[in-house]
């Protein structure tokens, strides 16, 4: 077995766990559309990505890495209400969406050094779309830094705002959502194989 | 753009959106042969699923054709209110004035220079904060005073209970400024009157970059006072200064605004230095980019196929059209365009609420020929009103006789946010669909709409949601 099959796995569980996190933080803040918007559309992205590095991790063997699943426990920790913690968990998904991105990195050079170009391929789009996201969470945190870091908060509106959206006005996308959410299994739960 | 397109053949684009294949593929065949194309677009895109990519789109067909800057061809890109070109070149919409980019440097340290204040005084340590924006800081309570100009939020933004509920919230002081008491300004804590366009001098500049003058022909009511004479009253009494102690603004009435803003389009796309009220009062309408060099406007734009799209001359670096996030500066510059026009494509995305068995038809909202945005003007006018006195709900034939409902009959419309009642109107609308006029503040369809936006326009989602109906006795 080559080392390959441990990245492709460390992979693998990563892409879960930010599916996981970006659906965890768009049920979060579910009353920020923008939010929720992308960060479920980014759920998908993720969750594809996992299946589609499982079939090129099987080929390479048992590879398993618990990296992931402990980066993603030691993430979102703390009072996560608007503002301030929304700015916080889009940091943390960051934070994810890095640690795919080297993962992506490492993964492409052992691919172009065994030839695979079938990996290779599949890793630059997969890392496109990885680099999408980042590009977005760092949109986000520049649009919303300064309001949330620089202006005192009242915090009876802050908790009025954000308590969970009364589920006739939750859109029925999210119900399916939470759906897909149960398959790739609660968040930070995910064990690798 | 090849690759994104070639995933939709006819059959795929017929399923999404259930228009026929022979129809689809005769529209392509009369944009990809006809010689001349002038298209103009407006809320039908701007408030869609996907608003800006669609939008990009249609820019894209004239592009791929070389079907602009010539006699025949051209895309209008229209703007809904009559004075939405001028506050994009001004920056009134939060960009910075005549197209600056407020992510470059050098664009804000030259407009700190014509100001004559230090950069840092211009905010542009991110993206301008849109008004959904606004209202959501405001809901959270980081935003605790809120000054309303020219706009009527109370009818006209999505999912108006919530509207409604943060523009009463306690420990929001809400200023209103109008020449009429809106819905808005009932709602608010001090309201400032305003001239209207008759009662004051100023300029106004159509899609087509017209710069037309308005003088003032009358003298406005009781205590009513110019936007611009409010807003300077405003900046005195704030007492704001330049760097070197002047009070600024440095203009007293709307002519000094002019020259100022002339000053700022120098060298600019929407140069307007040749422009002045002298010429503007003695004809018609000129065109922008006019310069003082040659004194001559330019009807057409983009002739030469040239775009102002060079890195250190663009208004914005651009966004990724499916997620909002922005372009930065480096990555631009890797791959300045310099001139050239940019293809960008996207992916479809389904709408966030799409009809279900529960809520099985899309709702749709627009306008009717004879009003203006929330009526505040318009159904002030008898003829206007007389003609179009009422909010109405439009179906087609197979929905309303499905539903049992007749012409004129009272329907409950109700979505996941709220419900109205409206009489109906059959016919003249694809089945599936409902239509409701968003004009009416006392039956508004915005009760019925999300609350959500384009990621990259920020616009609103009007021209769609989920609804059902029913037949109600009066």
């Amino acid at each position: 077995m080559i080392g390959l099959a441990r990245y492709l796995a460390l992979l693998e569980s990563a892409e879960k766990e930010l599916s996981a996190a970006l659906l965890a933080v768009a049920e979060r803040h579910a009353r920020e559309p923008e939010i929720w918007q992308t960060a479920t559309f980014f759920a998908r992205w993720s969750a594809r990505h996992a299946t589609r590095v499982k079939e090129f991790r099987k080929r390479f063997g048992p590879g398993t890495d618990k990296g992931s699943r402990k980066l993603g426990n030691a993430l979102f920790q703390g009072v996560r209400r608007d503002g301030i913690g929304l700015v916080r968990d889009l940091h943390d998904l960051s934070t994810l969406a890095h640690f795919v991105h080297l993962g992506w990195d490492a993964s492409l050079q052992a691919a172009k050094a065994l030839r695979n170009r079938a990996l290779v391929d599949a890793i630059g789009e997969m890392g496109a779309e990885t680099d999408r996201q980042m590009a977005w969470l760092r949109t986000a945190i520049a649009a919303m830094a300064a309001q949330a870091l620089a202006v005192p908060p009242e915090l009876f509106s802050e908790l009025v705002a954000s308590r969970p959206k009364r589920p006739s006005s939750v859109p029925r996308r999210m119900i399916r959502e939470s759906q897909l959410r149960r398959w790739i299994g609660l968040f930070s739960s995910v064990e690798g194989p | 753009m090849r690759d994104v397109v070639g995933s939709y053949p006819p059959e795929r684009v017929e399923e999404i959106t259930n228009v026929p294949q022979a129809l689809l593929r005769e529209a392509a065949s009369i944009l990809g042969n006809a010689l001349r194309v002038v298209s103009s677009c407006l809320q039908g895109i701007y408030q869609s699923m996907q608003a800006t990519a669609a939008a990009v789109q249609i820019n894209n067909l004239h592009l791929i054709r070389g079907l602009i800057g010539k006699p025949g061809s051209t895309v209008f890109q229209m703007n809904g209110q009559p004075t939405a070109q001028n506050t994009r070149e001004c920056g009134a919409d939060g960009e910075l004035v005549a197209f600056r980019n407020w992510n470059n440097e050098r664009h804000v340290e030259e407009l700190a220079r014509l100001w004559n204040v230090e950069p840092a005084k211009i905010p542009h340590w991110g993206p301008p904060t849109h008004a959904m924006q606004i209202f959501r800081y405001v809901e959270t309570g980081s935003i605790r005073l809120l000054w309303i100009l020219a706009t009527n939020p109370a009818v006209s933004l999505p999912e108006l209970a919530r509207v409604r509920s943060l523009l009463r919230k306690k420990g929001l002081f809400l200023v209103a400024q109008d020449a009429f008491l809106s819905e808005t300004a009932a709602l608010a804590d001090v309201v400032l009157p305003a001239a209207l366009w008759g009662e004051k001098t100023g300029t106004f500049t159509n899609a087509d970059r017209t710069v037309h003058i308005s003088l003032k022909a009358v003298d406005p009511p009781g205590d009513a006072r110019s936007d611009l004479d409010i807003l300077l009253d405003y900046a005195r009494r704030m007492d704001f200064r330049d760097k070197d102690g002047a009070p600024f603004p440095s203009f007293t009435d709307a002519r000094g605004a002019f020259e100022s803003f002339r000053a700022a389009t120098r060298g600019r796309p929407c140069d307007y230095t040749g422009i002045s009220y002298e010429k503007l009062t003695g004809g018609s309408g000129i065109q922008w980019p006019c310069d003082e060099r040659t004194g001559t406007s330019r009807e057409r734009l983009y002739e030469e196929g040239i775009f102002p799209t060079g890195a250190e001359e663009c208004a914005l670096y651009g966004h990724d059209l499916e997620t909002g996030a922005t372009i930065t500066e480096e990555e631009y510059r890797a791959r300045d365009p310099g001139g050239r026009a940019r293809i960008k494509a996207a992916h479809w995305q389904p709408p966030y609420e799409e009809p279900d068995s529960q809520f099985p038809l899309w709702l749709t909202t627009g306008r009717v020929v004879h009003h203006w945005h929330t009526r505040t003007k318009t159904g002030r006018v008898r003829a206007l009103n007389d003609a179009a006195p009422e909010a109405f709900v439009q179906f087609a034939p197979e929905d309303a006789s499905r539903l049992g409902i007749l012409d004129g009959d009272l329907v409950e419309v109700e979505s996941r946010r709220g419900k109205l009642r409206l009489p109906a109107c059959i016919g003249d609308i694809a089945p599936g669909c409902a239509f409701i006029p968003f004009h009416y503040g006392d039956r508004a369809a915005n009760e019925l709409t999300v609350t959500g936006w384009d990621p990259v326009s920020k616009q609103p989602y009007f021209k769609y949601a989920a609804v059902r109906a029913r037949k109600v006795k009066p």
